[in-house]
């Protein structure tokens, strides 16, 4: 396991009037290399957990351990530790500060006390990951690109760490749809050729779906169920308490089967909802 | 967030939250004007004794009071030992070297100390007990009379009100931001010099996004209609009761009592 907790509680303000208590008892693994996606309602503590996986907050109760140790929460283990697990914030474009996208992007590996030329490698690498490698950008001001651009250059600033694991809290945030499909595209090559463990807080069923091998539903500060998409899906009631629809091929399916029609339940898209259809009309023609 | 300020507000529903806060801010200055009047130990130990009543009365945790007293704790201490030593008269107390405590200093050094704290420990209690809000609508309300003297009156009260709401807002942001960049690898400890040249990254997203929150709150005004000069009435406003008025004498009465008794 890579990442690991252990009855993880945080409470914000201990102590005084006004503490929350914001994970009570979080239990969870994530294997190396998975493709994991967190779901909950807003306020459920999706974001302050992710936090927790690279040192930003310090648990109240419980443990986290990663790579298979307990974390440190010394300076030096911390930079180590941030080093392992880049961390993607919520609208990360709005970290921005330095004049050209290179020096963006070059902030993470010059705060590791990189050499200039490791440095440079490592921006260079990372922008191309994200396809943002054209020598045009580097000059530019990472404040004119586009909406899309931003978010991609904001996650090549932390993937220039060469983090082993990637979380992202709601990536897709405001992006249009060809931007949100190169997004999830890239967290799949991430995932998949580049062997990064990939976390993820998304509503975006739909495209998720294909890529994700774990599912974790956080609700009021606990796990209340995990597993594949199959098995989630197939307790909508829960999903629904957390705001979330299930993707409209697995409802016309779920609904198709209830009727009584022989359709599996365990598809996500429209593809695989056509294929599953057109299947059984040829079975029937030919009878 | 996790250091709790001076200047926060405490919800709750006690006398002092219930009072109107114009009145509250009348009878702020009336007990800043007992604690200047104020020069015997009798009557700091009334006072003090009334304030205690009041935190009770408002539940003030005292952890939450210890914490908002340690930041103003060196001020005052350094204040009470320059009187100690530098004011002289009366009998020497203490010698060290050829610096001298004598009696003046010393009762001197305690009235200010009694000063220093009387104040903050006041102050605190109106802003704990007042939303910021509030308190802004109250200070506007005592400047309304300076408009017929041009000063945009209704405008300084809108700045204010801005300023107060966008407090905690900017405050949130800034935590976020330091958390982002140390997620990079930004280490924000160290000296002085160290930090000041690592506020960069912190400083530079933190004006864009004021500026950027500043820009949408101006549009969100004017498709609102909101105008210069414009005659505004408040949604809810706090009605003046008995009880403003009975506190108000009360606290009049008692800086008439303390005045005539010299206490």
């Amino acid at each position: 396991m890579f990442i690991r907790t252990e009855d993880l509680t945080y409470t914000y303000f201990p102590g005084t009037p006004f503490a929350v208590e914001v994970l009570r008892g979080v239990n969870l693994s994530i294997a190396r290399g998975s493709f994991t996606v967190l779901l909950g309602p807003s306020g459920s503590g999706k974001s302050t957990l992710l936090q927790h996986f690279n040192g930003l907050l310090q648990p109240s109760g419980g443990r986290v351990y990663v790579d298979g140790e307990p974390l440190g929460y010394s300076r030096r283990e911390l930079l180590q530790l941030r080093q392992k697990v880049g961390l993607v914030f919520q609208e990360p474009e709005s970290q921005f500060f330095a004049e050209t996208l290179f020096d963006e992007v070059a902030f993470a590996p010059r705060n590791f006390g990189l050499s200039p030329a490791a440095v440079d490698k490592r921006v260079q690498r990372a922008l191309q990951l994200v396809g943002l490698d054209d020598a045009a950008f580097l000059a530019k001001s990472p404040f004119r690109l586009s909406a899309g651009q931003q978010r991609l250059a904001a996650i090549a600033s932390v993937l220039a760490m060469q983090p082993q694991a990637l979380i992202l809290d709601e990536p897709t945030a405001g992006l249009d749809q060809a931007a949100q499909d190169r997004l999830f595209a890239l967290l799949q090559e991430l995932n998949r050729e580049q062997g990064i463990t990939v976390i993820v807080v998304t509503h975006r069923l739909e495209q998720v779906v294909p890529l994700a091998h774990h599912f974790l539903v956080m609700v009021e500060g606990r796990i209340i169920m995990e597993g594949s998409a199959a098995e989630i899906f197939s307790r909508p009631d829960v999903l629904e308490r957390c705001g979330l629809a299930l993707p409209p091929a697995t409802r016309l399916m779920q609904e198709l089967a209830a009727a009584g029609l022989p359709f599996s339940t365990a598809i996500f898209s429209l593809e695989e909802a056509r294929a599953e259809i057109n299947a059984w009309r040829e079975r029937r023609a030919q009878r | 967030m996790r250091s709790i300020t001076l200047g926060r507000y405490l919800p709750g529903s006690s006398f002092l939250h219930r009072l109107n806060p114009r009145f509250k801010l009348l009878l702020l200055l009336i007990a800043l004007a007992v604690i200047f009047v104020l020069k015997t130990y009798a009557g700091f130990s009334l006072l003090f004794l009334l304030l205690a009543l009041a935190a009770a009365a408002v539940r003030l945790p005292l952890r939450l009071l210890a914490g908002m007293l340690r930041p103003i704790a060196y001020i005052v201490l350094i204040t009470a030992i320059i009187y100690f030593f530098f004011t002289k008269g009366g009998v020497v107390l203490l010698r060290l070297g050829p610096l001298t405590v004598e009696q003046a200093g010393l009762s001197a050094g305690f009235l200010v100390i009694m000063r220093l704290l009387g104040l903050v420990f006041m102050s605190m209690l109106l802003t704990l007990t007042t939303t910021p809000l509030d308190l802004a609508q109250g200070v506007a309300y005592f400047l309304r009379p300076l408009g017929r003297l041009g000063l945009p009156a209704a405008e300084l009260a809108m700045i204010m009100t801005i300023a107060m709401r966008f407090i905690p807002v900017v405050s949130e942001e800034s935590q976020r931001l330091l958390r982002a960049q140390m997620a990079r690898g930004a280490d924000f400890g160290g000296g002085f010099f160290s930090r000041a040249r690592k506020f960069a990254p912190l400083v530079v997203p933190l004006f864009i996004g004021a500026f950027r929150r500043a820009d949408e709150l101006a549009l969100a005004m004017e498709a609102r209609g909101y105008r210069i000069g414009a005659r505004r009435t408040r949604l809810r406003e706090e009605p003046v009761t008995a009880a403003d008025w009975g506190a108000l004498l009360l606290a009049l009465a008692a800086l008439a009592a303390v005045i005539y008794f010299r206490l």
